[in-house]
Formats: C-alpha cells, sequence, structure tokens
C-alpha cells in the first residue's frame, strides 16, 4: 500500500509540474463544452446540460487518462526511470495503476471546470436528480477508462512511439466511447463497435443519471456493463503486464528512445 | 565465510534482431554477447573494460534482470537472472552511467524516499536511511532542492545514495564515472572503496584503466563480445612485459608517423588518441631508444619536453589486448 500510496504521490507531483498537463485539463473541457453547446444550442434536445458538462468533462477526463498511459511513460522512458522502475522488487502493474488513479484523480478537474464553465459563461444548468446514480456512475467510469488505459499501457511500454499511438487513439476512441457525444448518433456499425469500450456504457450511464425520469432498467443495464467491461479490461491488463514484460526484457525495447 | 561465488556466468550469449531498409525491411542479428563464462566472488570488486559495443552493458543489464539471454545461463546469488528475477530484484541495484534514471522535478530526497517505497524499504528504516545516504553523499544541505537544478557529479553521487536504499549485496556500476570532474570522480572512487568494505560485491565497468587498476580486484577485458582476458590487474600488465612506452603530445598533425611507427620490428604497438588539437601518440616499444630517435626524426618540430619514457600500465595491457581500441 505503501508504495501504491507513494507513486500517487510522486505521479501528482511530477504532473502537477508539467505546463502540457494543465494546458489539456484546463483548455480542453472549454473546447468541448462550446464546441457541444454550439453544436445543441438549437436541436432542442431535453437535457443540455448532459451532453455540455458531461462532454467537456469525460473529454477531459478521457484525455488525462490517456496521457497517464502513454505520455507517462514516454516520459519515464526518456528520463531513465523505466529501468530502475522494472529491476525494482514492486511489480510494473501496481506502479502503472497507481499513476491511472493519480490521472484519474486530477481528471476530475475538468469535469469541475466544465461544470462552472457551462454554468457561469454558457448559462447552462446542470442538475442531478439521482445523486447516488450519478456518482456511483462517474465512479464506475473513472475505474473502467483506468483499466482501459492500463490495457493501453502494457502496449505503450512495448513501443517508443508512443507518441504517434497516443495521438492515434485518443481522438477515435474519445468518439467511439460516446464521451464528447452520445454514440447513438453515430452509425450503427460504429456503435456495435463501441460496445466494447468500457467508457462508452460509463458515458451512457452517466447521462441516463442526469435524466430527470426515473431510473430504468436501461441504465442499470449500462451501469452493469461499465462494471463488466472495466473488469475484464482489468484482468486483461493484469494477463498483459505478465507477457509485456517477458518481451520487453526479451526485445530490449524498454529504454529506446 | 561463504566462497560460493556472487555471480556465476556460463556460455552466456546474447543476440539483438534488428530490421533494416526502409520499403524491403530485413532481420538482422547482432551478437552483443558470444559464449561468455565468469566468475564474481562475495566483497570482490570485478571490473569489464572493453570498447564501446563490446557488450558491457548488455552482460550487466542481463545480471540485472533486466535482459534475458540467448543462449547460456547467469545466476546471481544463486538465483537464474532469466527465471529468478523477483528473488534476485530486492538483493541488488545498479547505475547506468550519466544523470538519467532519476525523478528531475522532485527534490534529491523524495527521489531516494520513492525508491524505498519501491524496494519496499520499512518506512521508518528508509527516513534514517535516507537522511544517513544523504549525509554520505554530501548532499543533505541540499536534499530539498530539486533534482534539475543539481550539477551532474550531484546527479550521479545522488545515484550512488539511491541504489544503497536498499542495502543491496550486489552493485552494478556501469561507466559511474563518466563525464565527472576530478574532484567528484574522486569522491565517487572513494565511495565504491567504502561500499565493498561493508561486504559489497561490485561489478564495475569504466574506460578509465587507472581507475580500474586503483579499484578492482580482478579485470575482464571484453572484445566484441567475447572475454579475450580475465586476471588480476599486476597479471594483465604482463601482457606488457618487458615492453617501455614511448608517450608523446602533438600540437596538430602527426603526419604519418603513427604509420611509420608500427611497421619498425621493435614497435608492439601505437594507438593515438586526441583531445582538442592535442594528439597523444603512444608506442609500446621493446627499443625504447631507438623508438624516440626515430620520433625525433619524423617530427623535428616537436616539443619533446612533453615526451616521456614509462614501464607499461593497465592501459597499456588493454590497449595491446584490444588492438589499439582506445
Amino acid at each position: 500500500m505503501n508504495v501504491f500510496i507513494s507513486t500517487v504521490g510522486v505521479h501528482l507531483k511530477n504532473t502537477l509540474a508539467r505546463p502540457m498537463f494543465q494546458v489539456v485539463l484546463v483548455v480542453q473541457p472549454f473546447v468541448v463544452a462550446t464546441t457541444t453547446y454550439m453544436v445543441y444550442r438549437d436541436a432542442g434536445v431535453d437535457n443540455l446540460a448532459a451532453f455540455v458538462v458531461l462532454g467537456g468533462g469525460l473529454s477531459g477526463i478521457w484525455s488525462a487518462l490517456t496521457f497517464s498511459s502513454a505520455g507517462d511513460i514516454n516520459r519515464e522512458r526518456y528520463y531513465g526511470t523505466l529501468n530502475p522502475m522494472l529491476a525494482s522488487p514492486t511489480s510494473l502493474p501496481l506502479i502503472f495503476s497507481a499513476k491511472i488513479t493519480a490521472n484519474a484523480w486530477l481528471s476530475l478537474l475538468a469535469l469541475a471546470i466544465s461544470l462552472v464553465y457551462s454554468r457561469i459563461l454558457l448559462g447552462v444548468t446542470f442538475g442531478v436528480p439521482h445523486g447516488l446514480a450519478f456518482f456511483g456512475s462517474l465512479a464506475a467510469f473513472l475505474f473502467s477508462a483506468s483499466t482501459f488505459a492500463l490495457c493501453l499501457s502494457t502496449t505503450f511500454l512495448l513501443s517508443r512511439s508512443t507518441a504517434i499511438m497516443q495521438n492515434f487513439l485518443e481522438y477515435p476512441l474519445l468518439l467511439l466511447g460516446g464521451m464528447a457525444f452520445p454514440v447513438s448518433i453515430l452509425p450503427q456499425w460504429v456503435q456495435a463497435l463501441s460496445a466494447i469500450l468500457p467508457m462508452r456504457w460509463g458515458s451512457e450511464a452517466l447521462r441516463l443519471a442526469l435524466d430527470s425520469a426515473a431510473l430504468g432498467p436501461p441504465f442499470w443495464e449500462a451501469l452493469g456493463w461499465t462494471m463488466l467491461t472495466g473488469v475484464v479490461y482489468c484482468a486483461l491488463a493484469l494477463f498483459l503486464f505478465g507477457r509485456i514484460e517477458y518481451c520487453v526484457r526479451r526485445e530490449a525495447t524498454l529504454e529506446l528512445v | 565465510m561463504n566462497n560460493t561465488p556472487t555471480v556465476i556466468v556460463e556460455n552466456l550469449s546474447r543476440v539483438y534482431e534488428t530490421s533494416v531498409g526502409v520499403i524491403k525491411r530485413r532481420k538482422r542479428a547482432i551478437e552483443a554477447l558470444r559464449d561468455v563464462s565468469l566468475q564474481v566472488h562475495p566483497s570482490e570488486i570485478f571490473g569489464l573494460v572493453g570498447p564501446n559495443g563490446a557488450g558491457k552493458t548488455t552482460l550487466i543489464k542481463i545480471l540485472t534482470t533486466l535482459l534475458i539471454p540467448t543462449q547460456g545461463r547467469a545466476r546471481v546469488l544463486g538465483f537464474d537472472v532469466a527465471r529468478q528475477e523477483r528473488q534476485i530484484r530486492p538483493r541488488i541495484n545498479f547505475i547506468f552511467g550519466g544523470e538519467r534514471g532519476l525523478y528531475w522535478r522532485l527534490s534529491g530526497q523524495d527521489n531516494l524516499r520513492y525508491f524505498a517505497d519501491l524496494y519496499r524499504v520499512d518506512r521508518k528504516i528508509a527516513e534514517a536511511r535516507v537522511e544517513r545516504l544523504l549525509n554520505m553523499v554530501g548532499l543533505w544541505e541540499r536534499r530539498e532542492e530539486r533534482v534539475e537544478g543539481y550539477s551532474k557529479g550531484m546527479k550521479q553521487l545522488l545515484h550512488v545514495a539511491k541504489v544503497l536504499i536498499n542495502e543491496p549485496q550486489v552493485l552494478f556500476l556501469d561507466e559511474p564515472t563518466i563525464g565527472l570532474d576530478p574532484v567528484a570522480a574522486r569522491a565517487l572512487r572513494e565511495l565504491i572503496g567504502e561500499i565493498r568494505g561493508r561486504g559489497v560485491t561490485v561489478f564495475l565497468t569504466s574506460h578509465y584503466m587507472w581507475e580500474m587498476e586503483t579499484l578492482c580486484d580482478r579485470v575482464a577485458v571484453l572484445k566484441e563480445g567475447q572475454i579475450i582476458a580475465l586476471d588480476t590487474p599486476a597479471n594483465l600488465k604482463q601482457f606488457v612485459r618487458g615492453l617501455k612506452v614511448v608517450e608523446l603530445q602533438v600540437l596538430g598533425g602527426l603526419n604519418g608517423t603513427d604509420e611509420r611507427l608500427r611497421s619498425l620490428p621493435y614497435v608492439d604497438s601505437v594507438s593515438v588518441s586526441a583531445s582538442g588539437h592535442v594528439q597523444t601518440l603512444r608506442v609500446q616499444t621493446n627499443d625504447a631508444q631507438a623508438t624516440v630517435a626515430e620520433i625525433r626524426a619524423a617530427l623535428p618540430d616537436a616539443d619533446l619536453s612533453r615526451l616521456i619514457v614509462r614501464p607499461p600500465n593497465l592501459e597499456d595491457a588493454y590497449v595491446k589486448l584490444v588492438g589499439g581500441e582506445a
């Protein structure tokens, strides 16, 4: 537990000292919230707040988490700290889980910024009719998106092209995961593809928790899928870390920059 | 006293596969280590020298469980490096030369605390150890400053403190004094001596031969992935027994003098190293007098006050062994 807590602490210190992370955390919610507001302002949707605030907040969370999967690994590679990390008695999944947890906490700021911005500048009021369901869904979203990011981090460990992969994956997954816009506006075949992403179910559960109507089976279904896919990705990440550690020791790719 | 070797390497080989070409990519195998065997004894300072690319870092990476050998076997403290890495890791530590391997945005103290946690050192013990180690390397007063503000020498000393945080039984130091100024390098060498005094086995690589001669009990010479000599520094110098070294510093070109000297029957080997505009010519010879006369004739304008004749040292033995490569 000490290692987990100190890794979270070290990661928070390192991350908050980085100007680029501050930009991602603060600017992205503004951009996405404004874009979403412009798109939906005259569309006559019932819960504009759900689209604007969640759109901005969730995309901020997602960007922060992909940073934890890719950017952080790249930085550790550049600092030369991946080798001491691998050669220490602490397991890599524990270290990376702590790093992603730290980023998940920080990313909640994105949601808060999106909320305040939408309220003050766009005049969008954000009510939470089902508080417990909303915060439960938010916790489930963070858990499942973090396990998905943990999975991504294993593949990023193998390759030195992490920055390219991060940029390549960030936006398609943002759209496929229904974080900026609900996936229901995407073509059917794309929706089917997005079903394997825990973020899709998490963002759907969050939107349904903001609906003033009573919580029905679709909410519980979305929440259930969020948790289930989160657990599946967690198991997959643990399996992949075991394999990837062997691969980097065999292929000698850990320190290539 | 336990005389079981701390490190046992048996017929170890390591091949790297790389791709060449852009459109039509072809795989190419590079043999970094070939059939390497050696043993390192408890509390020994064991040196490994060789030209760049000889395989020194690869061998250290295998012994520190960062790489898996392609063939052969290596055991550290009785554990197999390929399969029992979890048993080895808490008991060893390592430095790869240079400034990397630290968190620059954290203070020196926070770096040590974090690595103590990674090595599962109890918090109370860790606090006392961090203080002791920072005092030992002379960084206690600067402990709260971010590492990015440290000089290269301070970072290297912090590395030394870092690798002692888990009180390792074996320490692997890959060119730990590279790029350090003479004072910092001397402080580091003294520390290495102190560390061995505590019963730690040290596996050391360096390009500075006098450093290896001073510190190491035994030295292995690695060339193109193979060990070509392994003995005490005194015994390695036997390779150049009976020879004298004529050394001359020349400002400017040598005008082919080195080539001419190589062709002389009494000259054993010639090496040239450059530092800025100054070139140092080293000639290992059976006849120092005739060699000096030859140099006088070939370089009439050279300042011969910079010419010395001396008995050979470990560096001369190394140059002879690796065939002129420094």
